[in-house]
């Protein structure tokens, strides 16, 4: 009974942020954004986010920033796209290619950080260039697919695509040992080192892992758009950036949920504030603003919810020993 | 006969750090059923000889041997697949997973069946190693954070333990340790010599070394002066091959007097923070206070609230030489207050910083000109000025701090407050961890402060130095404190020890 009431505790707690920003939306625009048509589109809306979160939470964990990620995709769909169409091998040809090229940018990235010893950042500034331009030499005018080989952006697929990565990422991350040693070396590479992991061997791997939900990405963004162009210098960057605004709210709400959950909750919730803000016909600019104000607000709470909760025990003790006094 | 039992020879052992030899030509036999204490000062070599057997670091030169084959263990795994463990003498433990995965950290693989770790087998096998190491209390599903330092050394011991080690290096462990620790402690050493099993204990106590080891070597930057068996080891020849002269027994101050001014400087009225509640100090000019206890009876965060690290949730702390009420450690700074903190490494030195910014950075008001500019050649001046008073051993004033060795790096932390030329010394167990030579000489310093009508507070776990320096010891228990007792020559360990258990 008190592990049901646990589980249903983490729920609704988990569930309240979403919620919260829905309705708060549906008050706002008086009702106009509070449907299920629209609570549906958004869910569609942010399953690519919601891939990529996962591609990053390793780098993240490890305390690491992959700038090229956003490339890996691009580079990815483009050209997976453009193989698929030369081969005429449909949308398995798509997962084929996409998955292939996102592992093999993705190993390639982690490869060279351990071999050529330059600061991460720095490295991936300059692969995300590569990688960016490395599809408009061979295919100037980017990838569109037919709508017959979209099939996976549309639902039950794309939900089915989304629960299969979910899935992976929570096995992936809690019940192996490269999950556990990657946490080791994020809290402590030293220690983490000392005990006997292979510092380089986990870096390389986490890559290759990355590279299969940078993969899995690209095949979701391509169904998605039908159309990608190449894109000017590190405008690419910007497709990662969601996913790490996604990964702060998983993190705040780690307490109640998994990992996987959470990267999709937050990526719904960003999404949805997105939407909510179109909806109520909000300029761009004030909409980037507020966007960032309410991560900002939710960051600190979290950051500072601890505390928050000494400081106010800390005013009742005080209150209670002057009173004694 | 002892030939017949060596388990761990080492040959020739050499390691160098740039210019700085650390070991040259080592040998050393570990024979079975011994505990061979290791002894020596800060910088003898005597954690890196231990590090490089446990395969924490590697060698330039020389052989180890294990049962008479060649060992030379690529990582500290290695060396425990090889029967050789070690407990590290800094934080070694993982705070963002779980206490299970610290103790087999490097070893999951070994449990992974089709690429997924059995988490139920190893938090089973981590809860056994921890029952029989003593500590069930500490459960292998928790998150690390979530453990004291004490509780987290233990986990350390428990990683130890994994392989059966046939040769368990403790390299001075038991100064992070209370008494849970230590007896875990002892009672697993006391168990690898009944098992015909083998030791190597580092420590700075030599009465500890002398009640644990049959066996001691001391060494001396980094060459080995003699090696002492049985009744040989006493407390005079360990102190005297250590430093190399003769010692005296006693490095207090040698006076009972206990005499210090009516004169109050600090006074802390009505405090309250952690497990401190309402608690009233005064400390006069030219006094030492002992403030003792066990590690967690409050006495570290009263430390804190004067010096104004933690705000008083009830009362104040005023510097009465000033009248100013200490609320930050700016405000005690700015009052002429200084707090050695018993964390040196984390809150006592910017370990990558030289020698000159960490002695100066608590005075650069003072070296200010007009303009607000700081003159290099008066940092320098300062920096030079006290490397001298302190004899602090090292290559020049801009050598990184790192670099130096523990007893080193604590005379930069009381460096850089005497340059400052405080009122108040809040002293946070000031010769934790520091050998024999270093731990005199910051006594005479603490005398000496005392005799310029300094008022010094001093944080201690150790009794002997409570009992031998204090004009005053005021001891803790639970938060509050339990006995106030006077400078007095019939004053012994007994005396105080019931006030604080």
């Amino acid at each position: 009974m008190q592990k049901l009431k646990k589980i249903l505790y983490n729920i609704i707690m988990t569930m309240l942020l979403p919620v919260g920003v829905v309705l708060i939306f549906g008050i706002a625009s008086r009702g106009r954004t509070l449907n299920w048509r629209m609570i549906y589109v958004t869910m569609q809306q942010c399953i690519v986010t919601a891939i990529l979160s996962m591609a990053v939470v390793g780098h993240l964990t490890l305390g690491f920033w992959d700038f090229s990620a956003g490339g890996v995709v691009i580079a990815s769909a483009i050209i997976g796209g453009n193989l698929m169409k030369m081969t005429n091998t449909g949308v398995i040809g798509i997962v084929v290619f996409c998955l292939l090229l996102g592992v093999g940018l993705s190993s390639l990235t982690g490869f060279l950080n351990n071999k050529l010893k330059v600061p991460l950042l720095v490295l991936t500034i300059g692969l995300i260039f590569i990688y960016e331009t490395m599809p408009r030499l061979f295919f100037v005018g980017g990838i569109t697919i037919r709508d017959k080989f979209t099939i996976l952006a549309s639902a039950p697929w794309n939900f089915i695509v989304l629960g299969i990565m979910a899935v992976l990422l929570h096995v992936i991350h809690n019940h192996t040992a490269y999950g556990h040693n990657i946490k080791a070396m994020g809290g402590s590479s030293t220690i983490a080192k000392a005990a006997g992991l292979n510092r380089e061997k986990i870096i390389q791997k986490n890559f290759t892992i990355a590279g299969i939900f940078l993969g899995v990405g690209a095949v979701m963004y391509l169904s998605e758009n039908g159309q990608i162009l190449n894109v000017a210098p590190l405008d690419s960057s910007s497709l990662v950036f969601s996913g790490l605004m996604s990964y702060f709210i998983s993190h705040f709400l780690s307490r109640y949920c998994p990992l996987a959950i959470g990267l999709i909750v937050g990526s719904f919730t960003m999404a949805f504030l997105s939407n909510g803000f179109v909806a109520l016909g909000l300029p761009a600019t004030l909409q980037t603003v507020t966007t960032g104000l309410f991560l900002l607000g939710l960051l600190t709470y979290s950051a500072n919810s601890a505390r928050f909760a000494k400081w106010r025990a800390d005013r009742a003790r005080a209150k209670r020993l002057n009173t004694q006094a | 006969m002892k030939e017949a039992q060596v388990f761990l020879s080492a040959k020739d052992i050499c390691k160098a750090f740039g210019p700085t030899r650390a070991l040259v030509d080592v040998n050393i036999e570990i024979a079975r059923g011994e505990v061979h204490g290791l002894i020596g000062e800060n910088g003898s070599g005597k954690s890196t000889f231990s590090s490089i057997a446990a395969g924490a670091q590697t060698k330039d030169s020389g052989d180890f041997y294990i049962d008479g084959e060649l060992y030379s263990p690529k990582n500290m795994t290695d060396a425990q697949n090889h029967g050789v463990s070690m407990i590290v003498q800094e934080m070694g433990t993982i705070p963002t997973i779980s206490v299970a995965s610290n103790i087999f950290a490097g070893r999951l693989e070994e449990f992974t069946k089709f690429g997924i770790v059995n988490f139920k087998e190893i938090n089973r096998r981590a809860n056994e190693i921890l029952q029989q190491i003593g500590a069930a209390d500490i459960k292998a599903e928790t998150m690390t954070y979530r453990l004291n330092f004490e509780d987290r050394k233990i986990v350390e011991i428990a990683r130890a333990m994994v392989c059966d080690p046939q040769l368990l290096i403790v390299d001075e462990t038991t100064t992070a340790l209370a008494h849970k620790g230590r007896t875990i402690l002892y009672r697993l050493i006391e168990k690898m010599k009944e098992e015909n099993k083998c030791v190597i204990f580092i420590s700075h106590d030599l009465d500890e070394l002398m009640s644990v080891c049959n066996v001691v070597t001391v060494l001396r930057d980094g060459h080995i002066i003699d090696t002492l068996f049985g009744e040989d080891i006493t407390l005079q020849s360990m102190r005297r091959l250590m430093v190399g002269r003769d010692m005296a027994d006693n490095y207090f101050r040698s006076d009972y007097e206990g005499s210090y001014s009516d004169e109050v400087v600090l006074e802390a009225d009505n405090v309250t923070y952690g497990i401190v509640e309402k608690l009233n100090l005064q400390l006069h000019r030219g006094e030492i206070l002992g403030l003792g206890g066990l590690s967690a009876c409050g006495m570290h965060e009263l430390g804190y609230i004067l010096f104004g690290i933690a705000k008083t949730l009830t009362g104040k702390v005023v510097n009465r030489i000033t009248g100013k009420e200490i609320t930050s450690p700016i405000v005690a700074t700015a009052n002429k207050m200084a707090y050695i903190s018993k964390e040196r490494d984390k809150e006592g030195i910017i370990l990558n910083a030289t020698i000159r910014d960490n002695i100066t950075v608590p005075s650069f008001d003072l070296l200010s000109g007009p303009m607000g500019f700081i003159s290099t050649k008066n940092e320098e001046k300062l920096a030079e000025e006290q490397i001298k008073v302190m004899s602090i051993k090292c290559r020049n004033s801009r050598q990184r701090v790192s670099e130096l060795s523990g007893g080193n790096k604590q005379k930069v932390v009381f460096a850089k407050w005497l340059a400052r030329d405080c009122d108040v010394f809040i002293l946070d167990c000031p010769t934790r961890g520091i050998d024999i030579g270093v731990k005199a000489a910051m006594y005479q310093l603490i005398y000496e402060l005392k005799k310029q009508g300094k008022g010094v507070i001093m944080i201690s776990e150790e009794l002997p130095e409570l009992i031998g320096m204090s004009d005053r010891i005021v001891l803790m228990k639970d938060g509050k404190i339990t006995k106030e007792i006077a400078r007095d020559k019939s004053v012994t360990e007994q005396t105080v020890i019931d006030y604080i258990i």
